[in-house]
Protein backbone atom coordinates (compact mmCIF):
# COMPACT_ATOMS: atom_id res chain seq x y z
CA UNK A 1 0.00 0.00 0.00
CA UNK A 2 1.39 3.51 -0.72
CA UNK A 3 1.52 5.49 1.81
CA UNK A 4 -0.55 9.71 1.65
CA UNK A 5 2.35 12.07 0.64
CA UNK A 6 3.57 14.28 3.04
CA UNK A 7 2.38 18.04 2.76
CA UNK A 8 5.62 19.12 2.44
CA UNK A 9 6.25 16.93 0.09
CA UNK A 10 2.79 18.04 -2.02
CA UNK A 11 4.45 21.72 -1.52
CA UNK A 12 7.09 21.14 -2.52
CA UNK A 13 5.57 19.15 -6.08
CA UNK A 14 3.53 22.36 -6.24
CA UNK A 15 6.26 24.42 -5.93
CA UNK A 16 7.66 23.47 -9.42
CA UNK A 17 3.99 23.96 -10.73
CA UNK A 18 2.08 20.44 -10.17
CA UNK A 19 -1.32 21.73 -10.20
CA UNK A 20 -2.72 18.10 -8.90
CA UNK A 21 -0.12 18.63 -5.73
CA UNK A 22 -1.53 21.85 -5.03
CA UNK A 23 -5.01 20.66 -5.24
CA UNK A 24 -4.62 18.13 -3.16
CA UNK A 25 -3.18 20.16 -0.54
CA UNK A 26 -6.23 22.55 -0.60
CA UNK A 27 -8.11 19.54 -0.47
CA UNK A 28 -6.56 18.39 2.29
CA UNK A 29 -6.80 21.30 4.21
CA UNK A 30 -9.20 23.35 2.92
CA UNK A 31 -12.29 22.53 5.83
CA UNK A 32 -9.70 23.46 8.14
CA UNK A 33 -8.65 26.95 6.47
CA UNK A 34 -12.46 27.67 5.84
CA UNK A 35 -13.99 26.69 9.28
CA UNK A 36 -10.76 28.99 10.92
CA UNK A 37 -12.13 32.08 8.86
CA UNK A 38 -16.20 31.68 9.67
CA UNK A 39 -15.04 31.20 12.91
CA UNK A 40 -13.66 34.70 12.75
CA UNK A 41 -15.93 36.65 10.38
CA UNK A 42 -19.11 34.73 10.63
CA UNK A 43 -20.20 35.07 7.07
CA UNK A 44 -19.88 32.23 4.91
CA UNK A 45 -18.87 34.43 2.05
CA UNK A 46 -15.98 36.12 3.72
CA UNK A 47 -15.15 32.86 4.64
CA UNK A 48 -14.79 31.45 1.59
CA UNK A 49 -13.35 34.32 0.65
CA UNK A 50 -10.92 34.44 3.41
CA UNK A 51 -9.31 30.49 2.70
CA UNK A 52 -9.47 31.11 -0.96
CA UNK A 53 -6.33 34.13 -0.57
CA UNK A 54 -4.67 32.17 2.34
CA UNK A 55 -4.74 29.25 -0.45
CA UNK A 56 -3.56 31.74 -3.18
CA UNK A 57 -0.88 33.18 -0.54
CA UNK A 58 0.49 28.84 0.13
CA UNK A 59 0.77 28.54 -4.05
CA UNK A 60 2.20 32.05 -4.48
CA UNK A 61 5.02 31.87 -1.72
CA UNK A 62 5.34 28.03 -2.04
CA UNK A 63 8.78 27.82 -2.90
CA UNK A 64 9.86 30.26 0.04
CA UNK A 65 8.74 27.47 2.34
CA UNK A 66 12.00 26.40 4.24
CA UNK A 67 10.34 23.76 6.06
CA UNK A 68 11.91 25.26 9.60
CA UNK A 69 7.92 25.03 10.81
CA UNK A 70 5.37 22.30 10.20
CA UNK A 71 3.14 22.99 6.89
CA UNK A 72 0.21 23.21 9.20
CA UNK A 73 1.73 26.20 11.28
CA UNK A 74 2.56 28.00 8.07
CA UNK A 75 -0.96 27.24 6.80
CA UNK A 76 -2.22 28.43 9.82
CA UNK A 77 0.18 31.76 9.99
CA UNK A 78 -1.14 32.66 6.70
CA UNK A 79 -4.30 32.17 7.20
CA UNK A 80 -4.41 34.29 10.32
CA UNK A 81 -2.85 37.12 8.71
CA UNK A 82 -5.04 36.91 5.95
CA UNK A 83 -8.18 37.23 8.51
CA UNK A 84 -6.74 39.89 10.61
CA UNK A 85 -5.37 41.95 6.97
CA UNK A 86 -8.99 41.11 5.96
CA UNK A 87 -10.58 42.97 9.02
CA UNK A 88 -8.30 45.74 8.68
CA UNK A 89 -9.59 46.60 5.36
CA UNK A 90 -13.22 46.06 5.96
CA UNK A 91 -13.47 47.57 9.36
CA UNK A 92 -16.82 46.59 10.34
CA UNK A 93 -15.78 46.79 14.16
CA UNK A 94 -19.19 47.09 16.08
CA UNK A 95 -18.92 50.33 18.47
CA UNK A 96 -18.89 48.93 21.80
CA UNK A 97 -20.88 51.42 23.91
CA UNK A 98 -23.90 50.82 20.59
CA UNK A 99 -23.58 46.80 21.82
CA UNK A 100 -23.55 47.59 25.67
CA UNK A 101 -27.17 49.65 25.07
CA UNK A 102 -28.18 46.94 22.62
CA UNK A 103 -27.54 43.56 25.31
CA UNK A 104 -29.41 46.48 28.09
CA UNK A 105 -32.35 47.15 25.87
CA UNK A 106 -32.26 43.54 24.11
CA UNK A 107 -31.78 42.36 28.31
CA UNK A 108 -34.65 44.22 29.41
CA UNK A 109 -37.46 44.01 26.77
CA UNK A 110 -36.90 40.63 26.80
CA UNK A 111 -37.14 40.05 30.51
CA UNK A 112 -39.37 37.13 30.90
CA UNK A 113 -37.47 34.85 28.65
CA UNK A 114 -34.07 35.79 26.25
CA UNK A 115 -34.62 34.22 23.06
CA UNK A 116 -31.45 31.59 22.37
CA UNK A 117 -31.48 32.90 18.87
CA UNK A 118 -31.46 36.42 20.45
CA UNK A 119 -28.57 35.62 23.11
CA UNK A 120 -26.53 34.00 20.81
CA UNK A 121 -26.40 36.97 18.43
CA UNK A 122 -25.00 39.43 20.87
CA UNK A 123 -22.29 36.75 22.19
CA UNK A 124 -21.51 37.15 18.66
CA UNK A 125 -21.43 40.88 18.30
CA UNK A 126 -19.42 40.57 21.21
CA UNK A 127 -16.90 38.68 19.88
CA UNK A 128 -16.95 40.54 16.28
CA UNK A 129 -16.19 44.09 18.71
CA UNK A 130 -13.11 42.50 20.21
CA UNK A 131 -9.80 43.37 18.83
CA UNK A 132 -8.85 41.07 15.95
CA UNK A 133 -5.95 39.97 17.50
CA UNK A 134 -7.53 39.34 20.59
CA UNK A 135 -10.66 37.20 18.68
CA UNK A 136 -7.97 35.76 16.85
CA UNK A 137 -6.31 34.52 20.13
CA UNK A 138 -9.28 33.50 21.45
CA UNK A 139 -10.85 30.89 18.58
CA UNK A 140 -7.35 29.18 18.19
CA UNK A 141 -7.26 28.72 21.82
CA UNK A 142 -11.31 28.28 22.85
CA UNK A 143 -12.26 26.94 19.50
CA UNK A 144 -9.30 25.45 17.60
CA UNK A 145 -7.68 23.84 20.70
CA UNK A 146 -4.03 25.22 20.64
CA UNK A 147 -2.18 25.01 22.98
CA UNK A 148 -0.51 28.20 23.98
CA UNK A 149 2.70 27.95 21.92
CA UNK A 150 0.87 27.14 19.12
CA UNK A 151 -0.92 30.36 18.82
CA UNK A 152 2.34 32.04 19.58
CA UNK A 153 3.77 30.26 16.51
CA UNK A 154 1.34 31.21 14.88
CA UNK A 155 0.47 34.66 15.19
CA UNK A 156 4.28 35.05 15.28
CA UNK A 157 4.49 36.44 19.12
CA UNK A 158 5.83 35.44 22.88
CA UNK A 159 3.65 33.12 25.22
CA UNK A 160 3.12 35.65 27.77
CA UNK A 161 1.78 38.01 24.85
CA UNK A 162 -0.60 35.06 24.05
CA UNK A 163 -1.17 34.47 27.83
CA UNK A 164 -1.69 38.35 28.23
CA UNK A 165 -4.00 38.43 24.77
CA UNK A 166 -6.23 36.04 25.84
CA UNK A 167 -6.65 37.89 29.45
CA UNK A 168 -7.62 41.43 27.51
CA UNK A 169 -9.99 39.31 25.28
CA UNK A 170 -12.02 38.19 28.03
CA UNK A 171 -11.94 40.92 29.86
CA UNK A 172 -13.15 42.87 26.91
CA UNK A 173 -15.92 40.54 26.61
CA UNK A 174 -16.92 40.10 30.20
CA UNK A 175 -17.37 43.72 30.13
CA UNK A 176 -19.41 43.82 26.55
CA UNK A 177 -21.72 41.17 28.04
CA UNK A 178 -21.81 42.18 31.54
CA UNK A 179 -25.41 43.51 31.15
CA UNK A 180 -26.70 40.24 29.87
CA UNK A 181 -25.40 38.50 32.47
CA UNK A 182 -26.65 40.07 35.50
CA UNK A 183 -30.17 39.85 33.48
CA UNK A 184 -29.49 36.26 32.68
CA UNK A 185 -28.54 35.62 36.91
CA UNK A 186 -32.21 36.58 37.95
CA UNK B 1 -11.60 20.97 26.76
CA UNK B 2 -12.96 20.49 30.51
CA UNK B 3 -11.22 22.17 33.15
CA UNK B 4 -11.02 21.02 36.68
CA UNK B 5 -14.04 23.47 38.39
CA UNK B 6 -12.39 22.54 42.49
CA UNK B 7 -10.60 25.76 42.35
CA UNK B 8 -13.09 27.98 41.06
CA UNK B 9 -15.22 26.65 43.94
CA UNK B 10 -13.22 28.03 47.06
CA UNK B 11 -13.04 26.36 50.30
CA UNK B 12 -10.35 23.81 50.24
CA UNK B 13 -7.44 25.38 51.31
CA UNK B 14 -6.51 26.47 55.07
CA UNK B 15 -5.68 29.52 55.10
CA UNK B 16 -6.80 32.87 52.70
CA UNK B 17 -3.90 34.62 50.85
CA UNK B 18 -5.10 37.71 50.28
CA UNK B 19 -1.45 38.58 49.01
CA UNK B 20 -2.04 38.17 45.54
CA UNK B 21 -3.45 40.97 44.06
CA UNK B 22 -6.98 40.99 42.41
CA UNK B 23 -5.36 41.63 38.41
CA UNK B 24 -3.00 38.66 38.99
CA UNK B 25 -5.25 36.54 40.55
CA UNK B 26 -7.49 37.30 37.41
CA UNK B 27 -4.89 36.35 34.84
CA UNK B 28 -4.24 33.34 36.73
CA UNK B 29 -8.00 32.47 36.01
CA UNK B 30 -7.60 33.19 32.67
CA UNK B 31 -4.92 30.80 32.53
CA UNK B 32 -6.17 28.05 34.39
CA UNK B 33 -9.46 27.83 32.07
CA UNK B 34 -6.59 26.83 29.71
CA UNK B 35 -5.18 24.26 32.04
CA UNK B 36 -2.00 26.22 32.31
CA UNK B 37 -1.74 26.41 36.31
CA UNK B 38 0.86 24.84 38.15
CA UNK B 39 -0.80 23.14 41.43
CA UNK B 40 1.04 25.75 43.44
CA UNK B 41 -0.69 28.22 41.22
CA UNK B 42 -3.72 26.95 41.38
CA UNK B 43 -3.79 26.50 45.35
CA UNK B 44 -2.73 30.14 45.83
CA UNK B 45 -5.27 31.14 43.20
CA UNK B 46 -7.92 28.99 45.34
CA UNK B 47 -6.88 30.62 48.63
CA UNK B 48 -7.28 34.14 46.91
CA UNK B 49 -11.07 33.48 45.84
CA UNK B 50 -11.72 32.37 49.50
CA UNK B 51 -11.02 36.17 50.40
CA UNK B 52 -12.06 38.01 47.52
CA UNK B 53 -16.06 38.36 46.94
CA UNK B 54 -14.55 40.48 43.76
CA UNK B 55 -12.69 37.79 42.49
CA UNK B 56 -15.05 34.96 42.85
CA UNK B 57 -17.86 37.14 40.63
CA UNK B 58 -15.06 37.80 38.55
CA UNK B 59 -14.55 33.99 37.92
CA UNK B 60 -18.38 33.04 37.60
CA UNK B 61 -18.37 35.71 35.12
CA UNK B 62 -15.63 33.61 33.20
CA UNK B 63 -17.05 30.14 33.84
CA UNK B 64 -20.54 31.49 32.65
CA UNK B 65 -18.75 33.08 29.19
CA UNK B 66 -17.12 30.06 28.59
CA UNK B 67 -19.99 28.07 28.83
CA UNK B 68 -22.24 30.73 26.34
CA UNK B 69 -19.35 31.13 23.65
CA UNK B 70 -19.54 27.90 21.31
CA UNK B 71 -17.99 28.05 17.89
CA UNK B 72 -20.38 28.32 15.15
CA UNK B 73 -21.44 24.88 13.04
CA UNK B 74 -18.77 23.54 10.95
CA UNK B 75 -19.34 24.54 6.88
CA UNK B 76 -18.29 22.51 4.07
CA UNK B 77 -16.41 24.31 1.14
CA UNK B 78 -18.70 25.18 -2.00
CA UNK B 79 -18.35 23.39 -5.00
CA UNK B 80 -17.22 25.46 -6.65
CA UNK B 81 -14.29 26.44 -4.23
CA UNK B 82 -11.32 25.57 -6.41
CA UNK B 83 -12.58 26.41 -8.74
CA UNK B 84 -12.62 29.91 -7.77
CA UNK B 85 -8.99 29.65 -6.28
CA UNK B 86 -7.95 27.94 -9.95
CA UNK B 87 -9.22 30.94 -11.36
CA UNK B 88 -7.30 33.81 -9.09
CA UNK B 89 -4.52 32.01 -9.58
CA UNK B 90 -4.91 31.85 -13.21
CA UNK B 91 -5.36 35.46 -12.85
CA UNK B 92 -2.12 36.60 -10.85
CA UNK B 93 0.13 34.11 -13.17
CA UNK B 94 -1.38 35.98 -16.53
CA UNK B 95 -0.45 39.29 -15.00
CA UNK B 96 2.94 40.64 -16.14
CA UNK B 97 5.53 40.57 -13.73
CA UNK B 98 8.42 41.83 -13.26
CA UNK B 99 11.10 40.41 -15.32
CA UNK B 100 8.94 37.97 -16.78
CA UNK B 101 11.72 37.18 -19.56
CA UNK B 102 13.51 35.54 -16.59
CA UNK B 103 12.99 32.01 -15.02
CA UNK B 104 11.41 31.71 -11.44
CA UNK B 105 15.03 30.60 -10.39
CA UNK B 106 17.08 33.57 -12.17
CA UNK B 107 14.30 36.21 -11.03
CA UNK B 108 15.27 36.98 -7.62
CA UNK B 109 19.35 37.29 -8.63
CA UNK B 110 18.33 39.75 -10.97
CA UNK B 111 16.11 41.34 -8.65
CA UNK B 112 18.85 41.96 -6.45
CA UNK B 113 21.28 43.30 -9.76
CA UNK B 114 18.47 45.53 -10.70
CA UNK B 115 18.38 47.33 -6.67
CA UNK B 116 22.25 47.22 -6.95
CA UNK B 117 22.56 49.11 -10.00
CA UNK B 118 20.31 51.78 -8.86
CA UNK B 119 22.45 52.20 -5.79
CA UNK B 120 25.66 52.37 -7.80
CA UNK B 121 23.52 55.17 -10.19
CA UNK B 122 22.48 57.08 -7.34
CA UNK B 123 25.85 57.04 -5.73
CA UNK B 124 27.68 58.27 -8.92
CA UNK B 125 24.89 61.03 -9.39
CA UNK B 126 25.56 62.15 -5.94
CA UNK B 127 28.74 62.42 -6.21
CA UNK B 128 29.06 64.35 -9.42
CA UNK B 129 26.17 66.62 -8.44
CA UNK B 130 27.50 67.30 -4.72
CA UNK B 131 30.78 68.42 -6.73
CA UNK B 132 28.82 71.47 -8.04
CA UNK B 133 27.27 72.31 -4.66
CA UNK B 134 30.75 72.21 -2.84
CA UNK B 135 32.36 75.22 -1.38
CA UNK B 136 34.68 76.76 -4.05
CA UNK B 137 38.12 74.99 -3.30
CA UNK B 138 40.88 76.89 -1.83
CA UNK B 139 42.57 77.81 -4.90
CA UNK B 140 39.71 79.63 -5.60
CA UNK B 141 38.44 80.86 -2.66
CA UNK B 142 41.90 82.83 -2.94
CA UNK B 143 41.28 84.14 -6.47
CA UNK B 144 37.84 85.26 -5.28
CA UNK B 145 39.38 86.92 -2.20
CA UNK B 146 42.42 88.24 -4.74
CA UNK B 147 39.49 89.76 -7.01
CA UNK B 148 36.97 91.39 -4.38
CA UNK B 149 40.14 92.60 -1.96
CA UNK B 150 42.69 93.98 -4.25
CA UNK B 151 44.04 96.92 -3.03
CA UNK B 152 45.90 97.35 -6.69
CA UNK B 153 42.16 97.57 -8.50
CA UNK B 154 42.55 101.24 -9.06
CA UNK B 155 45.91 101.34 -10.39
CA UNK B 156 45.47 102.03 -13.79
CA UNK B 157 42.51 104.97 -12.97
CA UNK B 158 44.33 109.06 -13.54
CA UNK B 159 46.04 109.89 -10.03
CA UNK B 160 43.43 112.58 -9.12
CA UNK B 161 40.53 110.43 -9.73
CA UNK B 162 38.54 109.30 -6.28
CA UNK B 163 39.40 105.64 -7.16
CA UNK B 164 43.28 106.53 -7.01
CA UNK B 165 43.28 109.02 -4.11
CA UNK B 166 41.34 106.06 -2.14
CA UNK B 167 43.95 103.72 -3.07
CA UNK B 168 46.69 105.63 -2.19
CA UNK B 169 45.21 106.65 1.27
CA UNK B 170 45.04 102.83 1.99
CA UNK B 171 47.92 102.57 1.01
CA UNK B 172 49.11 104.67 3.43
CA UNK B 173 50.79 107.41 0.47
CA UNK B 174 49.19 110.41 1.76
CA UNK B 175 48.53 111.53 5.36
Amino acid sequence: MIGEESDRDLLVRAAAGDQEAFAQLVRRHQSRVLNLAYRFSRDRQDAEELAQEAFFKVWRHARSFRGQAAFSTWLYRLAVNTCLNFRQRKKTRPDPLTLTKDIESTAETAADGLEARQRENLLDRAMAALPPRQKMALILAGFEGKSYEEIAAVMEVSVPAVESMLFRARRNLAASLRPLKKKGDR
Amino acid sequence: MTVERKYFAPGLSKGVDMKMRCKKARKNISLAMDERLTAAALEKLDDHLRGCPSCQNWNRQQLWLRDQIKPPEMIQPSPWFYEQLQNKINKASARPRLFSFATATWRPALLRAAMIMVLIFSALLGFFLGGRMDAPAAETAEAVFDQTMNLNAYADMPADSFGAVYDRLLQGELQ
